[in-house]
């Protein structure tokens, strides 16, 4: 801000150029404090703030037209910088304005006369380049040799914004993304069939760790095994479109039949990357719609899955050993525990009172109430302390049906339980409980949606939440056919059109020569419309010329004057000097003298001295 | 006046009239291979315009000027400049004449119908602006009283290019008072050897016989301010003057006041053709000598390149 109102003041008094030690001083101050305050290294954010930084300083030694149009190139590049952080669909319009600005002091640079900023020609002028480059902008969209993966999503380089669900949970930590409209991922079903409402529980991170306040995970180094579809269960196929969120989850329902590609799937039935998911990601899965799952339980994970924070919660650990004394098996307290649920004065709340302490005890016997946080939480605990292992997970519930996808929201983000149960001579098996129901079976049967609405406050309104689901159909079409434009999609398109794979070089030689065609086919009639008209007499003199089209030391260029052309026409074929001679005098005085305009009969005398003169050249 | 010398031609006068052609044939006679040269001269004569011809010494500028003054039947004046020479050594000097009791105006060698003044650039800036003025005014202002030159009145300057020393560049506004600049060159091997040939040294110290007068002379001027130029004529002859002003090598390109010049040359040009209309043919050829003297470059050359340069990148067809 300073360099730009020094800029103007600089303008308007003339003040004499900086020294330039002192912008090699500001220049050198201003990196050191990019250091400061963003780290040293390479990372988008320091590229990003040198290059804006230096733009803006830029304007301090910005004198002559070639510093200007510097400063409006570098003005493109920041423009494009924007991109490295989203791709979003609105955002395209907003970089786009700001195209239209640039290009407008471009424009406006190059206009020799007049510098006023909003003269409606060069407005018109601006959007009319502008409106020019998009062709070449699609054109080069669809043929550029496209990476695997773009630069700026890769991990390593550039540290990306975490956002969604998380792999610790902690008070408070969903019931943040429960404010969240935007969407976490979209979901095709194969054969158009969406399973029921209850059915939609996709998971996510696994918590197994608990202390006292916070629920982490466990560290996994083996993974899980495939599983085989029986006859009884329902198998469901699906595609997902996982937004970027900077971790290494994929969300999928329960329970999911193998890992899609360069993804683990690891003993808690969680879909882990390799690399975090940075920018828009498509997976293909197969889930088994199932609420129990049969896994063996090693020992120690047995003693992981039953612990829980000593000398704290007293209350509920009374209740549970109590419970556990009158139960006859696992499976009972389970029951028990629900019904109390249910049945006890528990209500789904969104601003709960703040827990502090013993946060158990505090939520069960004295607030009661929380959502599916506080539930899922309190219930793992009561589960643990009554010796039945036990584990939250997190994910996300339900979802919107946005006409031939299904919309999972940050705000379907959801927390439940789940058991292992042993019996006796049987396998143990996960059986997925969903405490949150007991309370509030509508969270479960008709999504977090409605229970929202009930808490909205005055100014959202009913059209401003009904406008955001219809653009995120919109958003849905442009990660489909735009940002999710990938090297099998160019592929795909170069076959439709009957191109066979091909590698980058030819495919930037090919985008070269479409480049070039559309250049000449835009500029023909550009070309067409401005070629020069010639009249009767202009052709005439013209088919004079060409006559001697064979020899260049006499073919008239087009700056010789005809009168020159034609001594040295005479010259050359004396036999026709006569009739040059008389074209000439009757084509000077139809030209360039008075009164005389391009008469039929002045046009017809020419025509027929100049075969004369073609025909004594010839001889 | 040690360097003055003076020089008075009788003019035979010439009543029948020739036409241009004539005149040309006849000058032509006597300097030879330099046709075009000679022609431009007689336009810018007949543009009513002054010439400055700069060349080495012994190309045949002396020759040229007289042979012109001869064939036109004019009054001939010699004037050869130096740095010692006083503008009243050009003018005329007003002398106290004892019997009449008063200052009587003696003119100088001004008062011609033809003035060669040779070596313009070693008088000093004084005397040169004194004959400048002159040629601009048609005028001698002295003591009050202005004594006006004869209709008839033409210059011819001529400037050495090669021995700098002691010399008084014209300045850019003092340059513009001709109308053409020129230069003659060395002659074609063929027309030299003729010019050592006894029959041309005979040839060369008759005089030539009068074939116009300065009345035909006005005649003509008349005429050619007549010619008709045609609206695409205009157009051409404004885009030359306008590419010398976007010219990347050009600092200065030409006035209007230059356009005019060349407009008025063209016409000369256009009448020598027998006609009475302007063609671009004429523009061209009265391009190069408008505008020689008249465009300055960055880099201080001449810019007989740059000119050849405007006219072949601009269309004509």
């Amino acid at each position: 801000m300073t360099v730009v109102a020094y800029r103007f003041y600089a303008q308007l008094n003339q003040v004499k150029k900086a020294y330039n030690l002192l912008l090699m001083l500001i220049a050198i101050m201003a990196l050191l404090l990019i250091i400061y305050s963003q780290g040293f290294g390479l990372s988008r954010e320091i590229s990003v703030t040198i290059l804006i930084t230096m733009t803006v300083l830029k304007l301090l030694e910005t004198y002559s037209m070639r510093d200007a149009l510097l400063v409006v190139m570098l003005c493109y590049f920041v423009t494009m910088t924007r991109f490295l952080y989203s791709q979003d669909m609105l955002l395209v319009f907003y970089l786009l304005s700001s195209a239209f600005v640039t290009t407008h002091a471009l424009s406006v640079l190059n206009h020799e006369k007049s510098l006023t900023w909003f003269d409606q020609k060069q407005i018109k002028s601006t959007a009319s380049s502008l409106a020019l480059a998009i062709p070449f902008a699609v054109l080069f969209f669809l043929v550029f040799p496209r990476l695997g993966a773009p630069i700026w999503g890769s991990p390593d380089i550039f540290g990306e914004g975490k956002t969604g669900l998380s792999d610790t949970m902690s008070p408070g930590s969903i019931v943040e993304l429960f404010m969240d409209d935007s969407p976490a991922f979209r979901v095709t079903f194969k054969d158009g069939v969406k399973p029921a409402n209850n059915h939609l529980y996709w998971r996510g991170p696994v918590l197994w760790h608990f202390d006292g306040l916070t629920w982490s995970r466990k560290k996994h180094k083996y993974a899980r095994n495939n599983i085989k579809q029986y006859s009884s269960e329902t198998e469901v196929e699906y595609e997902v479109e996982l937004e970027s969120t900077g971790q290494h989850y994929l969300f999928g329902l329960d329970y999911v039949v193998d890992a899609p590609e360069k993804t683990h799937l690891l003993p808690d039935s969680i879909l882990y990357t390799e690399t975090a998911v940075n920018q828009l990601r498509h997976y293909q899965l197969k889930s088994l719609l199932l609420n129990r799952f049969y896994q063996p339980l090693s020992d120690f994970d047995k003693t992981l899955l039953l612990d829980y924070p000593v000398q704290q919660n007293l209350k509920t650990l009374t209740m549970m050993q109590s419970w556990r004394q009158a139960a006859a098996n696992d499976l009972q307290i389970v029951n028990r525990a629900l019904q109390w649920f249910n049945q006890s004065e528990f209500y789904y709340s969104f601003t709960p009172p703040p827990l502090s302490g013993q946060v158990i005890d505090q939520f069960l016997f004295d607030s009661k109430r929380g959502f599916c946080e506080h539930y899922a939480s309190s219930f793992v605990i009561m589960m643990r302390m009554a010796g039945i292992p036990a584990r939250v997970v997190t994910g996300y519930q339900g979802g919107v049906d946005n006409g031939e996808y299904l919309l999972v929201k940050q705000s379907d983000a959801h927390a439940w339980a789940e058991v292992y149960i042993t019996q006796v001579n049987q396998p143990g098996y996960w059986l997925r409980v969903d405490p949150t129901a007991m309370v509030a079976p509508e969270r479960v049967e008709s999504g977090a949606r409605e229970i929202m609405d009930s808490k909205r406050n005055f100014f959202d309104f009913e059209w401003l939440k009904n406008s955001r689901e219809s653009m995120d159909k919109y958003r849905y079409q442009w990660n489909q056919w735009v940002r999710n434009f990938n090297v099998s999609k160019q592929q795909a398109l170069f076959r439709a059109i009957g191109i066979e794979h091909r590698d980058g070089k030819s495919l930037a030689l090919m985008m070269l020569g479409i480049l070039f065609t559309t250049a000449l086919i835009s500029l023909l009639p550009l070309w067409w419309l401005k070629r020069r008209k010639f009249t009767a007499l202009q052709k005439l003199y013209l088919q004079l010329a060409r006559t001697v089209k064979s020899q260049p030391e006499l073919y008239a260029t087009h700056h010789q004057g005809i009168e020159k052309f034609a001594a040295q026409l005479s010259l050359a074929y004396p036999q026709a000097s006569t009739h040059i001679d008389h074209f000439l005098q009757v084509y000077l005085n139809a030209r360039y003298n008075k009164g005389h305009k391009n008469q039929q009969q002045t046009i017809q005398h020419l025509k027929l001295t100049l075969s004369k003169i073609q025909a004594a050249i010839q001889k | 006046m040690p360097n003055k010398q003076i020089e008075n031609t009788h003019p035979n006068q010439a009543t029948s009239t020739t036409s241009i052609q004539q005149v040309i044939g006849a000058v032509g006679e006597k300097i030879l291979d330099k046709e075009q040269a000679i022609k431009t001269i007689v336009a810018a004569l007949i543009a009513g315009g002054h010439v400055l011809l700069e060349d080495l010494p012994g190309l045949g500028k002396t020759t040229l000027a007289t042979s012109i003054a001869q064939v036109f039947g004019m009054d001939f004046n010699r004037i050869q400049l130096t740095s010692d020479m006083m503008p009243s050594d050009v003018l005329g000097v007003s002398i106290y004449d004892a019997p009449s009791q008063s200052f009587s105006y003696h003119k100088g060698p001004v008062f011609t119908q033809f003035l060669l003044a040779d070596e313009l650039n070693r008088a000093t800036p004084k005397t040169q602006s004194a004959l400048l003025e002159a040629m601009a005014e048609n005028q001698v202002s002295m003591d009050g009283k202005t004594y006006p030159l004869d209709e008839v009145f033409f210059v011819m300057a001529t400037q050495n290019p090669i021995d700098e020393a002691g010399t008084y560049a014209l300045p850019q506004s003092q340059l513009d008072r001709f109308l053409i600049s020129l230069s003659l060159g060395y002659p074609d091997q063929q027309s030299e050897r003729r010019l050592y040939g006894s029959q041309y040294l005979t040839q060369f110290k008759k005089p030539i016989k009068a074939l116009s007068s300065p009345a035909q002379l006005s005649a003509w001027q008349a005429q050619a301010a007549q010619i008709h130029a045609s609206d695409e004529v205009l157009d051409y002859l404004q885009l030359l003057v306008h590419k010398t002003r976007n010219h990347s090598d050009i600092q200065h390109g030409l006035s209007p006041r230059a356009g005019l010049s060349l407009y008025k040359l063209a016409q000369g040009f256009a009448l020598m053709a027998q006609r009475d209309f302007m063609t671009p043919d004429d523009i061209q050829q009265a391009f190069y000598p408008v505008s020689r003297h008249r465009l300055v470059t960055f880099d201080g050359r001449a810019a007989g390149d740059l000119i050849h340069t405007i006219l072949n990148d601009t269309v004509i067809i």
